[in-house]
């Protein structure tokens, strides 16, 4: 049985971080575990901008985050089985995999750690009624099926849950075609960033509604409609739609863990110590794993530093074991309760705009800024509103046709994306390039990751 | 001209079909959708009834008690899991207690096996975490998973040459001099000698179709909870409480799979219309506190799935519970009807195709056993509790069995390539499902669901727009142009 000084589970923004953070450090032998094609994760998936702003200083997308990390990890020359799961994680450090390249193996570490991310939480979790017909998915699964499979899902869509995923879907599915009928949030708040709700849901006129549950899904072969309520004014009102999307939360997937009884199943995540360490010595949990962070950078940023607690234990396992305390590493950051009905009635009395160039939100105007982007993205704002447009292209390499993310390199009038969009999915592309389309005269840029 | 023909492929169907492809006998069985057990079948808890809760001398009591000790040997033959999971009921506060004891009278006068009636401590060593005064033990109560064995029968039947004929909803009957000629919604027609109608919750309809019947079915709803493998550990027996007098069920009861996932369920709501299957807030939220009540441990995201079954009851709401007894009859000739075939239905599935075939079929055509009959049936390969050099074994034979496409469930790639590939030609999301429990874990196909359109698509040949969930209209990827 081979064995490492580290097996890291999952390549995701995590998981990769850890990875370099150790190398960096000088561990020599580590082995990354991937069950997908490519490293990356959940990041392959998420084409939109609005990563690395504070891990890599860059507004950059998904795929190109993910894109920066693989470049390291070559450069460091980091061994990673991709399309391979764990099947099994015992208490002796042990690792079961199976890989249709490889089959069955077991393989041990000096330490592990998970960076396994999370899952959605499912319409099921919290019991909507109704009927069971095709046409229900979670927000996740649809940026799946649309963005790396190029499949389209349905027509009308009803979005339950304005966490970030749900209202990035919602921009998504407009873009693509798709009528999004409404956002509802269960909560008398917003739950995703502010910034989101600014350029995915008012950029395109799409009406959130606050205190809202569905309370019916209707339709027996393909769902044909949706019931919600309004909790303040016990209000029901019906709705037509042929597709609902769950955003309504994520659950840490830990489950290899629970499956040896290594951690207690009464508790819904993971514990660990001050040093991301689980009850079991030499096994550690980080990332989305461990809790779920608002952004990819904050979990990458988490795994760095559990990748050097990591090494402190591989120097000396006894000494790291004195060390333990057990104060949580990391802090809950609390829900952000400020964007309530009354805000955005406020909101619009004031005339006030929200930034949107970072996660931060600063309402400005004229007089009142948060930075000095801030004044000018006011004024850009009054002018013209200008965005980064990002979505996928089809293209033809090698006799295969694979869908690829794109984005514009300037922001462009929200106004141009659909016809912009409809140029696109008419374009004859054989290569992964940088490309240039002529558009109003113009000629406008677009990057691959 | 097929000899016979069985509308509905639920368990009662396909128990006949397979009894009867043991004779010489040309047998089609049709079915108004895409795939078998996607009724009645479906959506029940899957127990083997040991037999006290029938009124004895009904049909319900003969049946149950005949069928239910064909299912070890059976089980065994279409390797299907049967789980001897034995059964409580429960008396919570002493004035249940007469109650338990009429249900042990009842029990020793059908002829019952297995059962005592036991006191608070040895319930406690059962199952520790059950409050109760007293309880029924019955030791032959066992668990099959409803559809897998409905699934295996059919699949046997089929290789032993049971034609099955999906998406045909039999729209009209006309009786021929010498035949039925069965008109379906598709247009197809088909012909045979005799006609078996085992069609579940529209049986009362079809037999409407020729004459009008004599008997209604009145429809009750179950709803289920699923629970989380994780919370097996608390649970083995299952658990029932003493049964309502009103007759519509059981009783919300917790039933332990073989998998370890609980199932909790169903209620009782009498409806108006047979395909509703939708999930209520009332019902959920009682589910839900019942659930915490018993397993105080239990967390929100543990409950991983809802979902609702009908029962065909021949009694009225409110009325009285003895006109409730299975309605099996051959009316006009040539035509047997099995209508009302509620719980215990699965248990009696064997025994009643038996009698159909002893009463009815030999009636028109000598039995003649095949020479051929292939008794035996495997079922899919599962990966998921197999030893790792046993699965590393599989692998070298077929490396798909080493990517896993589900993780919830483990399964692999070769598992789902199987289930597209079985006898019946069933190819939905939902038949995969069934057969292979992807889709089916605490993800609810977050994570497969993408990785089976793309295997179906590149393998299969689908058309995206062509992947359906179940039945005709459930296209799952609505959203391509026709």
């Amino acid at each position: 049985m081979k064995k490492y000084d580290v097996i890291i589970i999952g390549a995701g923004p995590a998981g990769m971080a850890a990875a370099i953070q150790l190398r960096k450090d000088g561990v020599e032998k580590i082995l990354v575990v991937e069950r997908n094609p490519s490293t990356g994760g959940i990041l392959n998936q998420c084409i939109h901008p609005g990563f690395g702003l504070y891990y890599y200083k860059e507004y950059l997308t998904g795929p190109e985050y993910a894109t920066i990390m693989k470049d390291e990890f070559s450069k460091l020359q980091i061994p990673c089985l991709l399309e391979t799961m764990v099947i099994d994680l015992d208490i002796n450090k042990r690792i079961t995999v199976s890989s249709k390249q490889h089959g069955i193996r077991q393989i041990a570490a000096e330490a592990i750690i998970l960076a396994t991310g999370c899952r959605e939480r499912t319409r099921e979790n919290i019991q909507i009624p109704g009927t069971r017909p095709a046409g229900i998915f979670t927000a996740g699964q649809a940026q799946n099926l649309i963005n790396c499979r190029g499949y389209k899902l349905g027509k009308r869509v009803i979005i339950q849950g304005s966490g970030d995923i749900g209202l990035i879907m919602a921009r998504r599915l407009t873009i693509e075609g798709y009528k999004v009928v409404r956002v509802l949030e269960r909560l008398p708040w917003l739950s995703g960033l502010i910034r989101n709700k600014v350029q995915c849901l008012d950029d395109f006129e799409i009406p959130l509604e606050l205190d809202c549950q569905i309370s019916k899904i209707h339709g027996k072969e393909r769902v044909t409609g949706i019931t919600f309520e309004n909790k303040q004014t016990s209000r029901k009102t019906r709705v037509q739609c042929d597709m609902v999307l769950f955003s309504v939360g994520l659950i840490p997937e830990i489950e290899i863990l629970k499956k040896n009884h290594i951690i207690d199943d009464t508790i819904f995540s993971a514990r660990v110590d001050s040093n991301f360490q689980t009850d079991l010595s030499g096994v550690f949990i980080t990332g989305n794993a461990l809790h779920i962070h608002d952004l990819a950078d904050n979990a990458s940023k988490e795994a760095e530093n559990t990748a050097k607690k990591v090494k402190l234990y591989l120097d000396s396992p006894n000494k790291f074991e004195k060390e333990l305390t057990s104060t949580l590493p990391y802090e809950i950051p609390e829900q952000n309760k400020d964007y309530d009905s009354n805000f955005f009635k406020k909101l619009d009395e004031s005339g006030k705009k929200i930034c949107i160039l970072c996660p931060k939100g600063c309402l400005v105007n004229k007089q009142e800024w948060g930075c000095k982007r801030g004044k000018q993205f006011y004024l850009d704002e009054m002018n013209k509103k200008l965005r980064q447009f990002t979505t996928t292209i089809n293209i033809i390499q090698n006799g295969k046709n694979i869908q690829i993310p794109v984005k514009t390199k300037e922001n462009i009038p929200i106004s141009w994306i659909r016809k912009l969009k409809a140029k696109l999915s008419k374009l004859d592309k054989r290569n992964k390039d940088n490309f240039t389309i002529d558009f109003k005269n113009r000629k406008i840029n677009f990057i691959t990751p | 001209m097929h000899d016979i023909i069985i509308i509905g492929a639920g368990v009662i169907g396909c128990a006949l079909a397979r009894h009867l492809s043991t004779f010489k006998l040309d047998v089609a069985v049709l079915e108004k959708e895409f795939d078998v057990a996607e009724g009645i079948s479906k959506a029940n808890s899957g127990v083997i009834h040991a037999g006290f809760n029938v009124k004895p001398g009904s049909l319900k009591a003969k049946f149950n008690l005949e069928g239910l000790h064909y299912f070890p040997h059976l089980c065994n033959q279409l390797d299907v899991p049967f789980f001897n999971c034995k059964k409580l009921v429960v008396a919570r506060k002493p004035e249940e207690i007469p109650h338990l004891e009429k249900l042990m009278v009842q029990g020793r006068k059908n002829g019952c096996s297995g059962l005592s009636l036991i006191n608070k401590e040895e319930i406690n060593k059962i199952e520790p975490e059950v409050n109760g005064v007293k309880a029924i033990y019955s030791q032959i109560t066992s668990f099959v998973p409803p559809y897998e064995f409905t699934i295996a029968l059919a699949e046997n039947s089929r290789i032993n040459g049971v034609e099955y004929h999906f998406g045909q909803e039999v729209e009209s009957v006309a009786a021929k001099e010498s035949h039925w000629q069965i008109f379906c919604s598709g247009g197809n027609t088909y012909k045979s000698k005799l006609l078996i109608n085992a069609a579940g919750m529209a049986s009362d309809k079809i037999l409407n179709l020729i004459t009008p019947s004599p008997v209604k079915i009145y429809p009750v709803r179950g709803e289920y909870l699923i629970l989380d493998k994780n919370n097996n550990k608390l649970l083995s027996t299952a658990i029932y409480p003493v049964p309502p007098p009103d007759g519509r069920g059981l009783g919300i009861h917790l039933t332990p799979s073989i998998e370890g996932n609980i199932l909790l369920g169903p209620s009782a709501e009498p409806i108006s219309r047979i395909e509703n299957t939708a999930n209520t807030a009332k019902i959920l939220a009682k589910l839900k506190l019942e659930a915490f009540k018993l397993l105080p441990e239990l967390s929100e995201i543990d409950i991983i799935k809802s979902y609702a079954g009908i029962r065909p009851k021949l009694f009225k709401p409110g009325g009285p519970v003895n006109e409730g007894d299975f309605f099996l009859k051959e009316i006009p000739a040539k035509m047997f009807n099995l209508i009302g075939i509620e719980s215990p239905g699965l248990t009696s599935s064997p025994a009643l195709a038996k009698y159909v075939t002893d009463t009815f079929v030999a009636k028109y055509f000598k039995l003649e056993k095949k020479k051929n009959f292939i008794s035996k049936r495997s079922g899919l390969k599962t990966t998921r509790n197999l030893h790792p050099k046993k699965l590393h074994d599989l692998w070298k034979e077929n490396n798909n069995f080493g990517e896993v496409v589900c993780r919830c469930e483990q399964v692999t790639r070769g598992e789902i390539i199987e289930a597209l590939n079985n006898p019946l030609g069933v190819q939905t999301l939902n038949g995969i499902k069934k057969r292979t429990r992807a889709t089916m874990g605490r993800c609810q196909s977050g994570f497969c669901l993408p990785r089976i359109c793309e295997l179906m698509e590149k393998e299969f040949g689908f058309a995206p727009n062509k992947i359906r969930k179940n039945s005709k209209n459930s296209n799952l990827l609505t959203g391509f142009k026709e």
